[in-house]
């Protein structure tokens, strides 16, 4: 089975589908809330540059670090799930 | 600043809390950040919901989202702590701080204006790591400036003292000069 073949797998299960399954649903939710942190932080760091100039960069840093753990972090959620599935 | 600071206005020194209060306040997070690893030898068991496939990979697909979570909730702190900050200049102080994610608060002080600066550090820690309360009182208002943690207290106080004495010698010189 492909590794990233989503096909045949609810997102939402059906009542009878496998509670683990709702996961799927949770870690689109993260998703969605690490958008949101996302925007926040991002709001956030590039609006206070307007007092701290000189710390655009030190700000620009955490943005990414936010998204590199993040993403990092979601993935290798995904990733093991899928392949938590495939072993069942 | 360049909205609040005046083009001649220069300065001297930012300030923050010290590290000390994000890791203490970050602690707990990262403590229930890593609690599912301690949990493993119970979480990872075969019959745990009553699941038939390898159960490591359900656990670290389970963890990383968990630690997603905090991570997040780390970055609020974070947030927090680095939005958090007093701006000295040679004409006024400026106290921003961030009150939650979406309240933020940013009191201008007149150094001409300041009647007294306060330093605190209570306990072992504080001692120890050098950071303290500075509380900064102005004259006629109840206002106060307060922050708590502050790295360098003494130094803060010195250069919030000094800056004060030379804005004062400052406004008295402008007060000689005869009319033109």
């Amino acid at each position: 089975m492909d590794l990233f073949d989503f096909t045949g797998i609810p997102i939402i299960p059906v009542a009878t589908a496998d509670l683990s399954q709702y996961f799927w649903l949770f870690l689109l939710m993260l998703g969605v809330a690490f958008l949101v942190s996302l925007w926040v932080i991002r709001f956030h760091f590039t609006r206070f540059n307007y007092v701290m100039e000189s710390e655009k960069e030190k700000a620009k840093f955490f943005i990414f670090l936010f998204v590199g753990v993040s993403i990092a972090l979601l993935t290798v959620s995904a990733v093991f799930y899928r392949l938590f599935l495939n072993s069942l | 600043m360049s909205n609040v600071l005046d083009p001649t206005e220069h300065v001297i020194m930012r300030m923050r809390r010290h590290p000390f209060a994000l890791i203490s306040e970050s602690s707990t997070i990262a403590a229930a950040a890593f609690a599912p690893l301690l949990l493993y030898p119970f979480l990872s068991r075969q019959e745990w919901f009553g699941l038939s496939g390898n159960p490591v990979f359900l656990f670290i697909a389970i963890v990383s989202a968990w630690g997603l979570l905090f991570w997040m909730v780390f970055y609020k702190i974070l947030l927090d702590y680095y939005l958090d900050v007093w701006i000295l200049t040679d004409k006024k102080l400026i106290d921003v701080e961030q009150k939650g994610i979406f309240r933020r608060e940013v009191a201008t002080l007149m150094l001409e204006s300041i009647q007294d600066v306060t330093v605190e550090v209570s306990g072992i820690i504080p001692t120890m790591l050098n950071f303290g309360e500075v509380r900064v009182q102005t004259a006629g208002a109840n206002r106060e400036f307060q922050m708590h943690q502050m790295r360098n207290p003494y130094q803060i106080k010195e250069a919030v003292v000094k800056a004060h004495g030379e804005a004062l010698a400052r406004s008295r010189i402008v007060q000689m000069q005869p009319p033109q």
